[in-house]
Formats: C-alpha cells, sequence, structure tokens
C-alpha cells in the first residue's frame, strides 16, 4: 500500500522536477498557498450564500466540488474514451 | 456623415497597400483600421444606404442592426490589433488579404438585407483563404485548399436557402418576390426564417450555411484543420471574423431557436475534449475558440434580450483575449520556430512579457473576476439559470470549469512552465509586444470597466430600465473563484495522465481527408476501372469482330480518307436498295 502510494505521490511530482531542482521554494509556496486558498474559498460558502436555481447549486461546497468533479470526468472521458478510439501519431495525414 | 458601409475602407485601403509600398504601406496599417473605427462611429443613427442590383432589385448596404455596433467596433479594434502585431512581418499579401476580410467582416454586420450580407459573407471566404496560403507551406497551401472548399459549400447552400426562400414566397402568391422588402432585416422584413412547416427548407438550409462558418461540429473541423496552418500573424486575423460573424448572423435571424441551445452546448464541450487531447499549442486555442463560440451560440439560443446581450459582450471579450492568447502562441513559435507542447516549456526564463501576457489572455478566457471575460459569460448562464434551463445551466457550468483547465491552465502550462526544454528565446519584436500589452491591457480594463461596453450592447432594456447587468456580487465572484480554482486542482492532479504525447484526434475532416479518397482508391475507382474495360470488350472489340466479318469495308476504312465516303455510300446503298424493294413490292 505504501509502495504504491509513493508511486503517485512521485507521478504528481513529475511534471514539476525540472522547477523543482530550479527553484523548490517557489514551487512549495506555490502548493501551500494554492492549498490554503482553496480550502479558504470551499468555507467561504458558510458566510456567503449562493442563490440557488435548480436545488443544489445552493449547498455550500457545490461549486467547488463541481468545479473539481466536472473537470477530473472530463479529462477521462476524453483520454479514456475519445482518445481511446481517435487518437493517432501526428503524421497520419502526411503518410 | 458617412454614406458607405465603413468596412470599404479596409477593403479599398488593402488594395491600395501593395501599390504604395514599403513604409507608407506598413504606416498605412495601422490607420486603416482606426479610420474604420471612426468611421464606424460615425455613421448617423438612421442611416439607411441603398444601391441598385442587377436590375430590379436593391442591396441595402449600410443599416444600423441591433448588434451592429459592439461588432463594428470591436472588428476594428481587432483589425488594429492585428496589424499591429504584423508591422514587422513582410508577406506582402496575408495583410491586404486580412484588411480585405476584415473589412468585409465589419460591412456584413452593416448589410441590411440577405443578399448585401452574402455577397461580403463570400468575400471573407476569399480574404481569409488568402491569410491561410500566406502560411506559405506545404501544409498551409493544402489546408487553405480544404478550407476554401468548406466555406464556399457553406456560401452555396445558403444561397440555395436563399433561393428557396424566393420560391417559397412565389408559392405563397407573391408577386414580385425579389422586392427588396422580402429581403431586409428588422420587423416585417425576412420573417420567411421561421421554421414553419416541413415544406419550407430556406431555414433549414440559411442555418446550416451559417452553421458551418461558426464551426458548429460535425461542420466545424475546418477550424481547427486550417488556423493554425496560417502564419503567427495571420491565425490571429483568422480567430477574430468568421466565427464572430456567424454569431452576430445567428442573433440576427435565429435568436430564440431552441436547437441552437443545444448545438452550443455541444460546441463548448467538444471544444474541451479536443483540447484536452491536442498537442500543437495553436491547435488547443483554436479547438477552444469553438468551445467560447458554444457559450455565444447557447446564449442566442436562449434567446431572451439578457442572453442576446450576453452573447454580444462574450463575442467582444472573446475576440480580445483570444487574439492576444494566439499572439502569445505567435510570438513563441516566430522566435522558436516550434509549435508542439511536446518541444516547448521553461520558457518563462527569458520571454517574460510573452508569459505574462498570456497568462492574462488565460485569466480572461477562463472568465476569472477583474478580467473581460467574467463580466460577459456571467450574462449566459445567468440568463440560462433565469430561464430554468438546468440541462444548459450544468452544462455550461461545468464548460467554464472545463476552459480553465483546457485553455486557461494547459497552454501557458505546457509553453511556459513544466519541463525546461533547453530554449533560451528573448521576447518578440516590439511591435508584437506593444499588440500583446494593449490587448492584455484591454481584457483587465474591461472587466474593471465594463461600462462603456455595457452601453453599446444590442438590447439596453433588456433589465426594463434598470441597470443592465451587475456581475460583481459577492456571490457571483465567490462562486465563480470555486469552481475555477478547484478545476485548477483538478489539473495539477491529474497532470500524470495530461502528459503530452505526439498525436492528434480525428475529426470530421477525416472523412474528406481519408475517408472519401480511400473510398475514391480502393471502392470507387476500381469499378469505374472495370466498368472501362467491360465498354473496352463490349464496343471495341465487337468493332473489331464486325470488321472481321466485313473484311473488304474493313480494308477500304484502313484508309481514312474513305471513311466518309464508304459510310455515305452505305446509306446510298441501303437507300437504294429500299427503293428497289418498294418499287418491287408495288409492281406486284
Amino acid at each position: 500500500m505504501s509502495e504504491h502510494k509513493q508511486g503517485v505521490v512521485d507521478a504528481l511530482r513529475e511534471p514539476w522536477r525540472s522547477m523543482l531542482d530550479e527553484n523548490p521554494r517557489a514551487v512549495r509556496g506555490f502548493w501551500v498557498g494554492s492549498l490554503v486558498v482553496l480550502l479558504l474559498l470551499a468555507f467561504a460558502d458558510v458566510v456567503v450564500h449562493h442563490h440557488e436555481h435548480f436545488g443544489i447549486d445552493g449547498t455550500p461546497g457545490f461549486y467547488s466540488l463541481y468545479g473539481l468533479g466536472a473537470c477530473v470526468v472530463m479529462v477521462l472521458f476524453s483520454k479514456f474514451v475519445v482518445g481511446l478510439v481517435l487518437k493517432r501519431r501526428d503524421t497520419y495525414y502526411d503518410d | 456623415m458617412i454614406e458607405f458601409p465603413p468596412g470599404l475602407i479596409l477593403v479599398l485601403g488593402a488594395l491600395l497597400m501593395p501599390v504604395v509600398g514599403g513604409m507608407g504601406s506598413r504606416v498605412l496599417s495601422l490607420l486603416l483600421p482606426l479610420a474604420t473605427l471612426a468611421a464606424v462611429w460615425m455613421v448617423p443613427d438612421g442611416a439607411h444606404v441603398t444601391m441598385p442590383f442587377m436590375g430590379d432589385m436593391e442591396l441595402t448596404l449600410v443599416q444600423w442592426n441591433p448588434p451592429t455596433r459592439v461588432f463594428a467596433t470591436i472588428f476594428s479594434l481587432m483589425a488594429f490589433g492585428g496589424a499591429l502585431f504584423a508591422f514587422n512581418q513582410d508577406r506582402k499579401i496575408e495583410l491586404p488579404a486580412a484588411f480585405v476580410y476584415a473589412g468585409s467582416a465589419i460591412c456584413v454586420t452593416f448589410a441590411g438585407d440577405i443578399l448585401t450580407l452574402f455577397l461580403f459573407w463570400e468575400l471573407m471566404a476569399v480574404g481569409s483563404t488568402i491569410v491561410v496560403f500566406s502560411g506559405n507551406t506545404e501544409a498551409a497551401g493544402r489546408s487553405g485548399l480544404r478550407y476554401a472548399a468548406v466555406h464556399f459549400l457553406g456560401g452555396a447552400i445558403m444561397m440555395a436557402g436563399i433561393i428557396a426562400h424566393v420560391f417559397a414566397l412565389k408559392a405563397g402568391g407573391i408577386e414580385h418576390p425579389l422586392l427588396l422588402k422580402y429581403f431586409q432585416f428588422g420587423p416585417g422584413g425576412f420573417d420567411g426564417l421561421a421554421f414553419n412547416g416541413a415544406g419550407d427548407i430556406a431555414p433549414f438550409l440559411i442555418l446550416i450555411g451559417i452553421l458551418i462558418n461558426a464551426a458548429t461540429p460535425p461542420f466545424g473541423s475546418w477550424l481547427a484543420d486550417a488556423y493554425p496552418e496560417a502564419s503567427e500573424s495571420g491565425t490571429v486575423f483568422l480567430s477574430a471574423f468568421t466565427t464572430k460573424t456567424s454569431v452576430f448572423v445567428l442573433m440576427l435571424l435565429f435568436a430564440g431557436t431552441e436547437v441552437l441551445i443545444y448545438a452550443g452546448l455541444m460546441m463548448a464541450v467538444y471544444g474541451i475534449v479536443y483540447a484536452i487531447l491536442e498537442n500543437d499549442m495553436r491547435r488547443i486555442l483554436a479547438y477552444s475558440i469553438v468551445n467560447q463560440v458554444g457559450f455565444m451560440v447557447c446564449g442566442i439560443g436562449i434567446g431572451t434580450e439578457m442572453a442576446l446581450n450576453g452573447a454580444a459582450a462574450h463575442a467582444f471579450a472573446h475576440i480580445i483575449y483570444k487574439a492576444l492568447l494566439l499572439m502569445s502562441a505567435g510570438s513563441v513559435l516566430y522566435m522558436t520556430g516550434k509549435r508542439k507542447c511536446t518541444d516547448l516549456g521553461g520558457l518563462y526564463h527569458t520571454m517574460p512579457v510573452t508569459m505574462w501576457c498570456g497568462i492574462i489572455g488565460a485569466l480572461a478566457i477562463s472568465s476569472f473576476p477583474w478580467t473581460s471575460g467574467f463580466i460577459s459569460k456571467s450574462m449566459i448562464s445567468q440568463s440560462a439559470a433565469d430561464n430554468h434551463l438546468m440541462l444548459a445551466w450544468f452544462v455550461l457550468t461545468a464548460a467554464s470549469a472545463g476552459v480553465f483547465l483546457h485553455a486557461g491552465i494547459k497552454f501557458p502550462w505546457f509553453v511556459f512552465f513544466q519541463k525546461d526544454s533547453g530554449l533560451r528565446p528573448p521576447d518578440p519584436p516590439w511591435n508584437m509586444k506593444a499588440a500583446m500589452i494593449f490587448f492584455a491591457f484591454l481584457c483587465i480594463a474591461l472587466g474593471i470597466w465594463y461600462e462603456p461596453l455595457y452601453a453599446i450592447l444590442p438590447y439596453q432594456n433588456a433589465a426594463g430600465g434598470d441597470k443592465l447587468y451587475e456581475p460583481y456580487t459577492i456571490s457571483h465572484v465567490i462562486s465563480q473563484l470555486q469552481l475555477l480554482l478547484w478545476s485548477g486542482l483538478a489539473f495539477f492532479l491529474l497532470l500524470p495522465v495530461l502528459k503530452r504525447t505526439l498525436t492528434i484526434t480525428l475529426d470530421f475532416d477525416w472523412f474528406y481527408r481519408t475517408f472519401a479518397p480511400g473510398l475514391w482508391r480502393h471502392v470507387l475507382r476500381p469499378i469505374v476501372v472495370v466498368m472501362g474495360w467491360t465498354r473496352d470488350v463490349l464496343v471495341d472489340e465487337s468493332k473489331g469482330f464486325a470488321r472481321a466479318m466485313t473484311r473488304a469495308d474493313a480494308e477500304a476504312s484502313r484508309l481514312s480518307l474513305f471513311r466518309e465516303w464508304s459510310l455515305g455510300s452505305a446509306m446510298v446503298l441501303i437507300t437504294f436498295m429500299l427503293f428497289v424493294y418498294l418499287v418491287v413490292g408495288f409492281w406486284t
């Protein structure tokens, strides 16, 4: 389990590697700052009331979770449904 | 007093540019758009200019349609920004062609009837095709041909719709269906476009003709095919006019047509899905044009005055930030010669101006508060909510989150950050930087001082005399930030999945790029060849057979001099025999 977990963290770090090598403090600062902002925003709903039009859109935390969820669904759908069927090498039309 | 279509300043001025040449033509390229902008604003309110056409018909060259002011203004501004960005390039034809294209788009917004609109619509296709060709590569040439074919087909379909409309009028008992009053826009004019009855195909044809230009799937693959093949400055021009002119025409003719809601939603999602999979930075941005136009088309489908205002405002804001994004991408291409995300990255080291302008464009397209996208797009979503269009609202909201993902973060991340590609190009020449800074300024300025834009929106009484729309409520700002930043988190969590690959994603253009040629090569052509053989066997071989049977005749015909004569003599012979037969028959 812990090995698998390590794999996930590594996979998440991988795209940042060259920037981590160059300026690890900036990258960490970006991540910590972003996470704080995200949490503050999510909990802002305790104070800010959203006018609801369709029932669930007034629920606290709706926009945060909907944004996250919609994007995860769209990426996975693109990558593993559309991509699987329609993806070709980029020289496809040159051949 | 301006008594001619302001767009003609650009169209005719463009023809002058190659004659002037050199520095004069460069200065002209900055002055013409400004003169056009001034002319647009100097057209008097009640202007109505007509001219005779083909005998008994009339064209309305100048008329204020409800959305004219907002579209004509942004088209002129865009021509200026584009010309500034293209100031240092020395392709002779590209800029004049782009001006013909932009000028005829402005003429479309002032057209008072469908025929005038059609004429300038076709001129746009000509101008834009030349802009694609000016990419000056073999790929651009081929792509330009496909682009031209699609657009002239679209034009033909639209013309067929207009003609069908004439026939429908005639069938309805109208004696002179070619009179101007049956073609002009506005109340009581071109009203044959209600979808009334299955027999009337005119509105369907015209709608399809417009949707082809709006890049609605499945007619829309020309956009991602052609735009990224143009030059770095050419793509900036191309991104602005064709699809937004279609938005203008849809708003004029098809506001409130329900099918457009679904067409728009489909475009919004399609753009995201294809952009997520794409590796070419300018093609990512091309797909996101389709996504953004989807928002506008959906707003037009909703059709309330607020939704239409939202669509018009969004077109205005979109042209600026999309041009800005493509200028940023164009600068990268200009300085590095590379356009694939897999080849780029780490450019923040040496291209700070390009990066910051790209980021501002990215924030604006994502509709961050205090950028131009926020004050326009939220009007469309709000109209969907106010009209209880649940599906539309949920899809639009998901698509808003998706915009940040596929354009807002993906473009800057893969081009300017991510892995270090080792490339260290400086920022581009001054004029490119100036154009980017100008448009970046507009993106933010519009987000803060939105009143001047709201003041020229088509329907000033949408809110019943109150303030047109208030974008900045606490709930709006907070919910938008939540939606966007949490979708940003999704991007970084899914980065391992989003790793760029050297791939493209097949689109509808596969049918005319691979399927149709394949069908010809492997099925139709063999059939034709076999049919040819069959014909040879049946006709030629049987001729040879006949010749063998009548050897004497064949010898005569070997000398072609006698061929005609021998045929004549056969006729004479047959006639003589018939005569003999007749005489003999008569005698007995």
